[in-house]
């Protein structure tokens, strides 16, 4: 049974000229498409992370690119295109004591959600007949 | 633990042997060195001192000191106490800013000594006839390479002249050689195994038992880590152009301080700002007198390392005094906010912290009256993570590590691996961009 998570790439990048296009252009040079991303940044120094079908290919290629590359499992979820599609995700996370980390959007109504705990995460939002994205439906 | 030992008639010298056969040495060393030097027979008459005034090792005080700068003043051959016919090789320190070295001479008896003293060395260390010796130490002027070649070959190893540089050669000249004995910088050591971990070359792959660094200080912690990245036993050694080269002190298999070659050498251990003897135990600046060198005889030579001496037993049988592992020197000590900050500390608390590579450098700089110090500390896969309160709490703990260990608000920059510079000889791990 294939697993009701995304492996997502979380890439260290010094906040200096040009890092991120490199990143960019090593995937794009690979034929790797990005689905979606988010960046978490100080003034040192950010956090990419990015979605994409072959992650096992981005992470070996952003790799010998010279980038500490770390994979972790986020969840994926299709939210209701409508006003309080988010709220209510969120409000039954909040309701059974989950913990978001971080979340972002990717493509579309797409949302990334890394959870305190994923697990637990996953089965509420089945429950409660939310989409859930897998690697393959990318 | 099998200890062997090259030379044990002086290795294993009881006190009183060594202290005599020091006093007789003393006694002509000075008297030639005043003949001889005249850079040294006028610091000795400013101080009104003769040759005659020696009568005990304790009288070494009364003599003044040789510094480095004695060597670059009186560059190339004036240091040289015999003719220059009779002196068959040089070599030197890297150059000081003046780009004068210190230049030092070998008779062809002072090559003898030092290829003994070095046997002694690669002894203490493991090494033995039945060896494979890689030498990753740089040739040249650089005492390094030459100086342990010499041992080695002295004990009958086989001596593999690579020196340093080319780190992906070097681990396929161990693979296809068999090399049993690595001699290096500790520095280059952890290039070499980092390099190993890129290449996917595990200590098992290779024959290694021994490793056998020096040149630079290195802590503890950075042992710990090479013994365990090779699969060695890491021993240290010590020594200086200015006084012959490697082959001063080494260490044994103990590695408990480096035993030093006291019928060669007289060490003291002062107070870099009074001159004065450091009490038992207590940290000083090395000084060293060389008894029996021919070519370039020096007399109470400030090493500018700083060490502590130990007169304790050691389980190996050599009964000399030995010296810690040296834990900086005087001229790398920073002076930040007023505060004396050792590299080594900062190394200390890096490699204290899981997963940390002890790759870093320290950048100094200055803002209107107010010194900055950062340290920039490479993320490794294991100290990366997604989320970002994660790596700010890695910033905050070695912030306040640092903080316990030096007194001082260091700011932390997490940097990309690899982005600081590798070094293949001598580590220089502190810009100083404070105005002078």
């Amino acid at each position: 049974m294939s697993k009701n998570t995304l492996t997502q790439l979380a890439i260290f990048v010094e906040n200096r000229t040009g890092r991120l296009a490199e990143i960019c252009k090593s995937l794009g040079d690979r034929g790797i498409n990005i689905y979606g991303f988010s960046i978490a940044d100080t003034e040192d120094y950010g956090i990419f992370r990015l979605i994409c079908k072959r992650y096992q290919l981005a992470h070996q290629v952003l790799k010998e690119s010279g980038f500490t590359v770390r994979e972790n499992e986020v969840i994926c979820v299709r939210v209701p295109h409508q006003p309080g599609g988010l709220a209510g995700v969120l409000s039954s996370f909040s309701k059974a004591e989950i913990n978001v980390e971080y979340l972002y959007a990717i493509a579309d109504t797409l949302i990334i959600f890394n959870l305190d705990n994923n697990e637990k995460g996953v089965e509420l939002l089945r429950k409660s007949g939310i989409e859930i994205i897998r690697q393959e439906d990318l | 633990m099998i200890h062997r030992l090259w030379d044990p008639r002086w290795e294993t010298a009881d006190r009183n042997t060594i202290q005599n056969h020091q006093l007789e040495l003393l006694k002509e060393q000075v008297k030639r060195v005043f003949d001889k030097l005249p850079y040294y027979r006028k610091k000795m008459q400013e101080k009104n001192i003769s040759p005659e005034d020696i009568h005990s090792i304790e009288d070494l005080r009364l003599l003044p000191f040789t510094t480095k700068k004695d060597f670059t003043e009186n560059y190339p051959f004036g240091m040289f106490a015999v003719p220059l016919n009779d002196v068959v090789r040089v070599q030197g320190s890297s150059g000081t800013t003046t780009g004068k070295s210190s230049i030092a001479g070998y008779t062809r008896y002072d090559l003898e000594t030092w290829a003994n003293l070095c046997a002694r060395l690669v002894t203490a260390a493991g090494v033995s006839s039945h060896d494979i010796a890689q030498v990753s130490f740089g040739y040249g002027l650089f005492t390094g390479g030459f100086g342990l070649h010499g041992g080695l070959e002295r004990v009958g190893a086989l001596v593999i002249p690579l020196s340093s540089g080319n780190t992906s050669r070097q681990i396929k000249f161990m693979r296809d050689f068999g090399t049993t004995a690595l001699i290096s910088t500790p520095t280059y050591a952890l290039r070499i195994a980092e390099v190993m971990k890129e290449e996917k070359v595990g200590a098992d792959d290779l024959s290694l038992n021994w490793g056998l660094f020096g040149a630079e200080p290195w802590s503890e912690g950075i042992r710990k880590q090479i013994d365990n990245d090779l699969g060695i036993i890491a021993t240290d050694n010590y020594g200086m152009s200015e006084v012959m080269g490697p082959g001063v002190s080494y260490e044994c298999l103990e590695r408990n301080g480096m035993h030093i070659a006291e019928d060669h050498f007289i060490v003291e251990m002062i107070d870099p700002e009074t001159e004065e003897p450091v009490a038992p135990l207590e940290v000083g600046e090395i000084v060293l007198t060389t008894l029996t060198k021919q070519a370039v005889p020096v007399i109470r030579y400030r090493s500018r390392d700083l060490s502590r001496l130990f007169t304790d037993a050691c389980p190996c049988g050599r009964t000399g005094v030995r010296m810690e592992k040296v834990r900086g020197r005087t001229d790398d000590m920073l002076i930040i906010r007023g505060v004396n900050v050792f590299p080594s500390q900062i190394e200390g608390v890096l490699l204290g912290i899981e997963h940390t590579q002890p790759h870093y450098q320290i950048v100094l700089t200055r803002h209107g009256a107010l010194d900055e110090i950062e340290v920039q500390v490479e993320v490794t896969e294991g100290l990366f993570h997604d989320e970002m309160r994660k790596l700010k709490h890695l910033e905050e703990e070695i912030h306040y590590k640092l903080k316990n260990e030096l007194n001082l608000d260091c700011r932390v920059k997490l940097v990309e691996p690899k982005s600081l510079e590798r070094f293949e000889g001598k580590a220089k791990r502190v810009l100083d961009l404070r105005a002078k």
